[in-house]
């Protein structure tokens, strides 16, 4: 069992964390008919994953965009895949696995468009918990090829012709905003960034200092011990 | 020379196919193969549908059921080899004596290719296999040098196929049970090297600390790239006392640049590992190598492609082909 | 322990020393041995690591005669892992010189013995009865499983290959992997073709230890060893009562004949398991006892 209702670490500088302070004052339970729009449409486009994804019955996700105040909560129950978004300030159940990432790092995964393995080796994505269950979603999802325009052009009262364009529009603008974010990150915090690491070296440094000292101690206390025994063995 | 490419699932075929693949090999979903990971590979229905896209293309499929079947319980295996021979693949890969005879007995026109898992490193060995098994072709062990597949080439009536780029064992394939012994799941009894069942990863003062089952395997400082906890690419203490990539380092095996040379040895078939990558992983892989491949085979200077961002530790490296990796 | 079946049919054997021991000291070994050890029989030759193989074979047919005299089994082991042309020119002239059985521990040997009795070593994958069945036909007179099968997977295996020798590893660390880079070598920042032998510094081979400093594997050259000590003991007489002949005690640095002497008394129900086990403790003092392998779980773990 894996709990997770600690603060999330420092949020990625992303556009989407300056998104998320515009919605953040929305609830959770406003995103309510989106969300079961969006699963009902997967369900329909995409058995394939859901089939998958059966083995994993009472397996409890946190999944965490890292940028947002929001966390999906995706469980299988009876056969049946649930997703629930929550509010990060609410108090979270218990979970199995925490996926945990920047939201658009995490809408590539979904579609397929990066390798999860190699967001996870660049430590992009964060994982935690029942790795053979994350690897389980993980190969669900990849195994069809899912596309959130075609998702959200669904038949839905709000939507009106040229959403598919308008969606698409916005992913791009998003992924400029976002190379134009790492520029300015780079450039504020690789001073920080410099100076923490040699914190860190000093720490590691000190903890391996530690280490031996400890191994000479039980080198030491052996040596006590076998003496002793001779001593004893002598009398 | 022949591009044969990894897909777990039928998605990653399509992209196989769509990036250049002249061949996809797949796995059954279960125990017969050594990517038995959950979610993945392909149910029969599956393969007889992915297997008809590739034919249409003009491409094949190879259907690897390269565990070593399990005493007193042989059916999974007989089964898998049965409904490849009725769906028709172009070829099984096989590594266990037992099932490679069974297969010859009851399916002798199915195409046989000896596994990588059998770890035949030597002409001897190969020509047993040949000579009782009818092989036609044989994927090489990491373990050679480029100089040493050539030589061996010259010495052997059998197809070679090697690995071109990805995860890459340290050890002779199909004989370590480095993994059965951290966590009980072995590659040749289930499918499985240091199975995600019993992976963990935790946060420790700043580091993502990697174990499996009872051992701690690696701890990388956040801002350096993380590896899988494989435990023959973890952090050890050895004769020095100071940590060290002790067998190898996290990385990834590319022989990109040393395509020519693959070529004037000989070799027929280049393998890309990674049956359980994403297609991601599957498109941009196979789309670089097609694009190598064919300036390669045209006399061409190979050009560079950047795989960076998809390697094990971003890190890659031309392993065993090189003989300074000893 | 009245009520033990005693089976004084089921032998012991010694497996190759699998370190390198330098040749004046392996010979002394495989002397005691001979005069003194209550084992079957005795396997010899390099299977790790060819390099280290020219020391020690100038020694081996005056070591043979003498296992031979004192009524031991004499079988020469091959090496697991060929690739070079030295060493596959090695095992053909090894094939053919030489008069004893041999143990074919790659399946180039096996092509090269073909018409001839051989024994199926450790390093050869037999998993399952098919497999095990075509090496019988194809002339193994006996075969030793591979370390990783469980004690059921072996029953399951014997219950088609009745009346058949079959060995399996009871005693010793368990090689588990094999590989072309020597990581002895590595360790010492020196390459596989320069290595200068530093596996001699380690003759029950290099400790591995984790991040944690907690103990975990052994390194031999090329080869990766378990770091535990497996210690079938306790499980020897139902194994043989399945139907394994033969038990194999891999040799460590510690009074050997004295490890045989315990497992002969075992299997001939002379002493009780709990003073088997306790003369065992008393003798491997270097690493702790495993038997996960054959409970069917970790390797590295000891089911009581």
């Amino acid at each position: 069992m894996y709990n997770k209702n600690a603060p999330p670490r420092v949020p990625p500088f992303t556009p989407m964390l300056f998104a998320g302070f515009l919605i953040r004052p929305i609830p959770a339970f406003s995103f309510k008919p989106v969300v079961k729009h969006v699963l009902d449409r997967m369900k329909k486009l995409y058995p394939e994953i859901f089939s998958r994804l059966a083995i994993l019955e009472n397996t409890n996700f946190l999944i965490r965009p890292t940028d947002l105040h929001y966390s999906f909560h995706l469980s299988v129950q009876e056969g049946e895949t649930h997703v629930e978004v929550r509010d990060n300030s609410t108090e979270h159940p218990e979970f199995q696995a925490v996926i945990s990432g920047p939201m658009l790092d995490l809408i590539r995964l979904l579609e397929g468009r990066v390798d999860g393995d190699a967001l996870f080796f660049s430590r992009t994505l964060n994982i935690e918990g029942d790795t053979e269950a994350v690897l389980t979603l993980r190969n669900a999802v990849d195994s069809a090829d899912v596309s959130l325009v075609d998702v959200m052009g669904g038949p839905v009262a709000f939507m009106k012709p040229g959403f598919d364009k308008m969606l698409s529009k916005i992913g791009s603008v998003f992924e400029q905003l976002e190379r134009d974010f790492v520029t300015v990150q780079q450039s504020i915090l690789l001073p920080a960034a410099r100076h923490m690491r040699e914190v860190d070296e000093e720490l590691d440094r000190m903890e391996n200092r530690m280490m031996k000292m400890d191994k000479e101690l039980v080198k030491v206390k052996t040596s006590l011990k076998k003496s002793s025994q001779q001593v004893q063995g002598a009398r | 020379m022949e591009l044969v490419c990894p897909a777990g699932t039928p998605a990653s075929l399509r992209a196989a196919l769509d990036a250049g693949a002249d061949v996809v090999y797949v796995g059954f979903r279960d125990e017969t193969n050594a990517r038995n990971f959950p979610g993945l590979n392909f149910s029969p229905e599956e393969l007889r549908e992915s297997l008809q896209k590739a034919h249409d293309m003009g491409r094949q499929v190879y259907v690897a059921i390269n565990t070593y079947p399990q005493a007193g319980n042989l059916d999974p295996w007989y089964k898998a080899v049965d409904n490849a021979a009725r769906i028709g693949v172009d070829a099984v890969i096989l590594a266990d004596i037992g099932l490679l005879d069974y297969a010859k007995r009851q399916h002798p026109e199915l195409r046989r290719h000896l596994s990588v898992q059998a770890s035949a490193s030597n002409p001897e060995s190969i020509n047993f296999y040949r000579s009782a098994f009818d092989v036609q072709r044989v994927v090489l062990p990491r373990v050679l040098t480029v100089r040493e597949i050539g030589e061996l080439i010259k010495e052997i009536d059998v197809e070679t196929e090697v690995f071109a780029f990805g995860g890459m064992c340290v050890m002779a394939e199909g004989r370590c049970s480095l993994s059965s012994y951290a966590t009980g799941k072995s590659p040749n009894m289930n499918g499985v090297c240091s199975p995600a069942s019993h992976v963990e990863y935790e946060q420790r003062r700043g580091k993502l600390v990697s174990r499996l089952g009872e051992f701690t395997i690696n701890s990388f400082p956040n801002d350096e790239a993380a590896g899988y906890p494989t435990l023959c690419k973890g952090r050890f203490v050895g004769h020095t006392g100071d940590p060290s990539y002790l067998f190898e380092e996290p990385t990834s095996l590319n022989v990109m640049m040393m395509l020519p040379e693959l070529i004037q040895a000989g070799v027929r078939a280049l393998k890309i590992e990674g049956r359980q990558r994403g297609k991601a992983y599957v498109y941009q892989v196979v789309s670089g190598y097609r694009k190598a491949i064919d300036a390669a085979m045209k006399g061409e200077p190979v050009p560079f492609i950047d795989m960076g961002n998809i390697t094990e530790g971003t890190r890659s490296t031309a392993g065993a082909y090189e003989k300074n990796w000893r | 322990m009245s009520s033990r079946v005693i089976n004084s049919q089921a032998k012991l054997t010694l497996g190759p020393v699998l370190y390198n021991w330098p040749a004046e000291q392996r010979r002394d070994f495989y002397f005691q041995i001979a005069d003194e050890a209550p084992v079957d029989v005795v396997y010899i030759g390099e299977v790790t690591c060819s390099k280290r193989a020219p020391f020690f074979t100038p020694f081996i047919p005056e070591i043979c005669d003498r296992l031979e005299k004192a009524g031991k089994e004499v079988v020469i082991s091959s090496l697991s892992l060929v690739m070079s042309k030295r060493e596959r020119k090695e095992q053909h002239e090894l094939v053919q010189d030489n008069p004893w059985i041999l143990e074919a521990n790659d399946l180039s040997a096996i092509e090269l013995l073909k018409e001839r009795a051989h024994i199926v070593g450790p390093f050869v994958n037999v998993y399952n009865e098919d497999t095990l069945d075509y090496f019988y036909r194809n002339g193994a007179q006996r075969v030793v499983l591979p370390c990783e099968l469980s004690g059921k997977a072996i029953e399951r295996l014997l219950a088609s290959n009745k009346n058949r020798e079959i060995e399996i590893q009871a005693f010793g660390r368990v090689p588990l992997a094999l590989s072309a880079r020597c990581y002895h070598a590595r360790s010492h920042g020196l390459s596989k073709d320069g290595c200068l032998y530093v596996c001699e510094q380690d003759p029950d081979g290099m400790n591995v230890e984790t991040l944690d400093g907690e103990a975990f594997l052994t390194v031999n050259g090329t080869q990766t060893m378990s770091y535990t000590v497996n210690n079938l003991l306790a499980e020897i007489v139902d194994l043989n009562r399945l139907g394994v002949t033969h038990f194999r005690l891999w040799p460590q640095q510690v009074d050997m004949v004295r490890v045989i002497e315990t497992y002969r008394a075992e299997l001939d129900g002379t002493i009780t398991h709990k003073e088997g086990q306790e003369t065992l403790s008393d003798l491997i003092d270097f690493a702790p006892f495993a038997n996960g392998f054959y409970h069917g779980v970790e390797g590295n773990r000891l089911v009581e």
